[in-house]
């Protein structure tokens, strides 16, 4: 079935990535998250014939939330978000690429998204640290493209103002 | 509408809008400068803000990803395009894992087979942890009895040794399952099902079905989630069962295989619930990582060949390998383990040239989640008898080391690749302690890498694998079996010959149980500890130079009022003793599993009681065994007391055990400063779950007994709950001369280090021996109660090189005998063994001693604690007919204890006993019971009155 075959390594090679990051915001290691974007994709590549390829988006994020949560709830291992679906966790860390001030800059960010109100928080979360499409998001959300993008419109635009505001302090 | 608070504006920046969008709104942008300069504004910085969150640095291992291309690969179908997919072009696989003579296992004649569910097999061999359901799943089962092979194909590459390619496998074969075994699916889910395999390889073409394992069925069929590849026609040679779908669910798996077949089971399984093999040789493939508790058991007692389970390249998680015999080879370099150790019981070996075991976070009230070290030794406590051998393990290899056992690909399966004594991290890769990982700052798996990278060469940093695993709280205390002394004739044995026993820990062990509100486990209540533990006022005439007096009574059985019960009791001398220095090396566990505070916290409250007690010429000196370091304190005198109580207060369980450490160290260091004229001995204080630098018991019991011949003792103080090894205590406190304590508060360990120190530390006699013997004219049978392991043969008695216990200053032993005179009538009138027919009861004619109207003459032998000649005491004992009340409150409140045990153990010679019984007359003989230990006992009678019930279950 090479249809699905494709479908199975498009959905590899896009969402790899934007889930191994949506994991770890359950799993604080990097191998347990990387074990349970390993688990949804082979769950992925057993029930391709049963899922709307119009939707794998959704099924990848709820199947990987949901794993993250059995993790939890077997190992108690894991971190467990709050139950609200992408609550956000700033990753302030730095990076080894991360100086200083990218550092502090990343933290900033995080900070204001958290601000938020809690759809458009969700929706600037999905599209910049996960990095999906309005489309992916407006699955993910279970919402319509156009209130993707004035959610994510007026949370750039809440940002723009303090960032400026905060950039006039300093 | 204000044009800035358009969505159209972001969607543009973030180049979200579809070209016909895009081309629109820009339009509209030239049209107004102002928006443009807000549209580029709001670009920027949503690319800014990108750029500082977007972290794509995190992905799959590549290992992983190729693992899951090749996944999709699997799912291809028979046609023979090429797919391009994600830009990258998928190579068709050339080659599938059974043509690879690597992999490739004998094969035999094709033989047919059929699929049978059948019920779930395993639970003889493979008991379920509680609350796990079990049912049967698949069953193969064939006709021909030749020699069997089970090969599991490799199916998903977990091969993550260096840069090894990995291969492309998993060949999905779409095959669909006869209709009629739907029907009967259907018809009965929970009944037998036999699939016939030829039909399934004639409609191989077929679209892929499913194969759904759960707790109480087999699913065959459907949409529910797995795709079925099974059982290809093609392969050559043709392998007589090969089922390479993916089994899902959580039943488990039983094969069963009568006869000669290769079979094989190739697909990336996820179920869960074990696996069962039943007969033949069998080779088990991949068990994906999702598997959370996987057990593989073989049960065939009737099979010629030994089981074999060969596990291909794989991957496992928590499981345990039961087979009832055979050996288990894990013999694919690949092969992984996370989550806990394969544990292997029965006969047999099982090798693993490639094997880890995770470790589990130890300061968790996590007694041995499996895999860890007191599971491996009890293992191979369990069948001495058969070179039990655990992952490569052949007796006497440190791999009893600690929890976290680390191999790289080794020699051959099978090499004897552990010689006896080896030391640690041999067996072609290394072998590490327990990395205690500290649930509530985990440490990062970067840092656990980096220190268990710095231990050995051997270990490949990619083979690592650290799972924290919160295992069910689970007990592995073991404790022998005790079967009761019973009723012995004394026409056919007029003597019984015991070892005394001034071990108390049973006592604390029991009184640990009841005060947790559960049931001691039969094997742990030893009736004579728990008589012994009380100290007892006797006052006994001295009979020769013996360093003890000894005396003894009768009264009546109050469970059984026709018996008698004969009490025989010693008193060691405690006044009047020169005193004698005392050389004591204190060798303590410190590993992680000490951590709990009635642990290691414990042992240091309990040293620094022992510590003021110390006088100058006294020697003291700490061993750990962990963390590497042996000696932390070198004999020190006792006048030095600060030195040793801030030794005592630096030690710190979590350490790393080190097997070579431990009890060598300890005698080396006892044997140093050897008081020729004092007390010399080795003082083990741990949680059971020790291993003190050798691993096989017979071999620490050996070096114990020559240790204690050439006078440096051996005592064990137990602590802690959870995975007591009781016996292993026992025996070896036995071996060493020493004696057994177990502590569970500081007021035991009060009791044991000071108050009864000296009797504790310091015998003043050893291998002490009673041998009674009964007069045939007054006592028909007789039972000792209790000393069940301490019974020797008649003979024992008069051989002094035959072992036997020891008695320290002030302590006191007492045995319990229950006696039916002749005469005494049974409960229902009939003799307890008919009188014989056809010869004469050869008794022989009484002697005239046998008229004095003595019931039994009590005679001990015992030696000096330095000689090694024993002497001989001795003495008639006359039952004048008194009632208990009107005996001595000693002997009545030893009684009760005796009753109180009889009742714990539900035992048959309990008679007419209850809970009130044994109350009134404790409480009848409690005395001035200075230290509350008698008022503590009867606060546990009530208890386990209450546990137990009427003690008639």
């Amino acid at each position: 079935m090479p249809d699905t075959e494709r479908i199975f390594l498009d959905a590899l090679e896009r969402y790899e990535r934007p889930l191994i990051r949506f994991a770890q915001t359950y799993a604080r290691e990097l191998e347990d998250a990387r074990d349970i974007v390993q688990d949804v994709f082979l769950k992925l590549s057993q029930n391709i014939h049963l899922i709307d390829t119009e939707r794998i988006a959704p099924w990848l994020f709820t199947s990987c939330r949901n794993r993250a949560l059995d993790l939890y709830r077997k190992n108690r291992r894991l971190v467990p978000m709050d139950t609200e679906l992408l609550e956000l966790e700033a990753d302030t860390v730095a990076g080894p690429a991360d100086n200083m001030e990218a550092a502090e800059t990343k933290a900033a960010l995080h900070k204001m998204i958290n601000e938020l109100p809690a759809k458009q928080r969700q929706a600037v979360w999905l599209k910049f640290i996960i990095n999906l499409s309005y489309q992916e998001i407006s699955q993910v959300m279970q919402t319509s493209i156009g209130n993707v993008g004035y959610l994510i419109h007026h949370g750039v635009a809440a940002m723009r103002i303090k960032w400026k505001a905060a950039e006039a302090v300093s | 509408m204000n044009p800035s608070h358009d969505p159209n504006l972001t969607s543009w920046a973030l180049n979200e809008l579809s070209p016909s969008e895009r081309a629109a709104y820009e339009e509209q942008l030239k049209k107004n400068p102002a928006i443009q300069a807000e549209a580029e504004t709001t670009q920027s910085f949503c690319r800014f803000i990108q750029n500082h969150l977007r972290d794509d640095r995190a992905a799959l291992t590549d290992a992983q990803r190729a693992r899951l291309q090749s996944t999709a690969a699997g799912h291809r179908g028979r046609s023979d395009d090429v797919h391009i997919a994600g830009g990258k072009a998928v190579k068709p696989q050339s080659r599938i894992w059974w043509q690879n003579p690597s992999i490739l296992l004998p094969l035999s004649a094709a033989a047919a087979i059929t699929l049978a569910m059948a019920p779930y097999l395993s639970r003889k061999s493979a008991p379920q942890t509680a609350g796990e359901s079990s049912t049967a799943l698949v069953a193969i089962a064939t006709p021909k009895p030749e020699p069997t092979h089970l090969v599991l194909s490799p199916s998903l590459a977990q091969d993550q040794t260096a840069g090894a390619p990995v291969p492309d496998i998993s060949p999905f074969h779409p095959v669909k399952l006869v209709a009629d075994v739907e029907a009967k699916l259907k018809a009965s889910p929970s009944a037998p099902l036999e699939i016939d395999v030829a039909k399934l390889k004639d409609e191989a073409s077929e679209p892929a079905r499913i194969i759904k394992t759960s707790a109480s069925s087999l699913s065959l069929g459907g949409r529910e989630g797995v795709v079925t590849r099974t059982f290809a026609s093609q392969v050559s040679p043709a392998p007589a069962g090969m089922f390479s779908g993916l089994i899902v669910g959580s039943g488990g798996v039983t094969l069963a295989k009568s006869g000669a077949v290769t079979f094989t089971i190739s697909g990336s399984n996820t179920f869960t619930g074990g696996t069962v093999v039943i007969g033949g040789t069998t080779q088990f493939g991949y068990v994906r990582g999702e598997v959370a508790r996987n057990r593989l058991a073989f049960n065939d007692p009737a099979s010629q060949s030994p089981d074999q389970l060969g596990v291909g390249r794989g991957f496992m998680k928590a499981s345990t390998v039961t087979p009832s015999e055979g050996d288990v080879t894990l013999n694919s370099p690949g092969f992984r383990s996370s989550g806990a150790t394969q544990v292997k019981s029965g006969a047999g070996t099982m090798v693993s040239p490639d094997l880890a075991l995770a470790p589990v976070p130890t300061n968790q009230a996590m007694p041995s989640a499996r895999g860890d070290k007191s599971e491996i030794r009890e293992l191979m406590r369990q069948t001495p008898s058969s070179t039990p051998s655990l992952v490569g393990a052949q007796e006497g290899t440190k791999i009893t080391a600690s929890g976290f056992v680390r191999t790289t690909v080794g020699p051959p399966a099978g090499a004897d690749v552990f010689a006896p004594g080896a030391e640690m991290g041999v067996f072609g890769g290394a072998i590490f302690p327990r990395k205690t990982v500290n649930a509530d700052a985990p440490m990062s798996m970067q840092a656990v890498k980096d220190d268990l990278l710095s231990r050995g060469p051997n270990l490949m940093e990619s083979e690592i694998e650290l799972t924290r695993t919160a295992g069910e709280k689970r007990s592995t205390e073991s404790y022998a079996a005790i079967t009761e002394n019973t009723l012995t004739e004394v026409a056919a044995q007029p003597l019984s010959t015991f070892s005394i026993d001034v071990d108390t820990a049973s006592y604390a062990n029991v009184r640990r149980f009841l005060n947790s509100g559960q049931r001691p486990p039969v094997d742990a209540v030893r009736i004579e500890e728990m008589i012994n533990y009380f100290p007892y006022d006797y006052e006994f005439p001295q009979r020769g130079e013996a360093p003890f007096t000894v005396a003894a009574a009768v009264a009546e059985a109050p469970w059984s009022p026709t018996h008698r019960l004969a009490r025989i009791a010693i008193k060691a001398r405690d006044v009047g003793m020169a005193h004698r220095p005392g050389n004591f090396v204190f060798l303590v566990d410190v590993s992680g599993s000490m951590s709990d505070p009635n642990k290691l916290p414990l042992v240091q409250q309990s040293l620094g009681l022992l510590t003021d007690q110390l006088a100058a010429d006294d020697r003291v000196a700490i061993v750990v065994y962990a963390g590497g370091s042996g000696l932390v304190l070198p004999s020190t005198s006792g006048d030095k007391k600060p030195d040793i109580r801030r030794v005592i207060s630096e030690m710190k369980a979590g350490g790393s055990t080190h097997g070579s450490a431990g009890i060598r160290e300890a005698y080396v260091e006892a044997q140093r400063s050897f008081i020729k004229e004092g007390v010399n001995r080795v003082i083990l204080c741990t949680d059971g779950d020790f291993n003190v630098g050798i691993s096989s018991t017979p071999e620490l019991e050996k070096l114990i007994a020559e240790k204690a011949k050439g006078g440096v003792f051996l005592s064990v103080l137990g602590f802690g709950t959870g995975n007591t090894k009781d016996t292993i205590m026992e025996t070896l406190a036995d071996k060493g001369n020493g004696n057994y304590a177990y502590i569970d508060s500081l007021s035991e360990a009060r009791k044991v280090l000071v108050d009864q120190m000296r009797g504790t530390l310091i015998a003043v006699a050893k291998d002490v021996k009673i041998q009674v013997e009964f007069n045939p004219t007054l006592v028909r049978a007789y039972r000792l109660i209790g000393y069940e392991n301490r019974v020797l043969a008649k003979e024992d008695f008069n051989n002094d090189a035959k072992d036997a216990g020891e008695i320290g200053a002030g302590h006191t032993v007492t045995a319990l005998y229950e006696i039916v005179p002749v005469g005494a009538a049974s409960p229902d009138g009939r003799p307890v063994v008919d009188g014989l027919k056809y010869q004469s009861v050869p008794a022989a004619a009484p002697s005239d001693a046998a008229k004095s109207g003595e019931m039994m003459t009590v005679k001990l032998r015992f030696k000096k604690p330095d000689g090694d000649k024993s002497e001989l005491i001795d003495f008639p004992v006359k039952d004048e007919g008194a009632a208990l009340k009107d005996s001595e409150r000693e002997f009545k409140f030893a009684v009760s204890v005796a009753g109180f045990g009889l009742l714990l153990r539900n035992s048959s010679y309990k008679g007419e006993m209850t809970w009130d019984d044994i109350r009134k007359l404790a409480l009848a003989s409690k005395g001035e019971d200075p230290n509350g230990y008698r008022g503590e006992f009867i606060q546990l009678i009530d208890k386990a009155h209450g546990i137990l019930g009427d003690g008639r279950p």
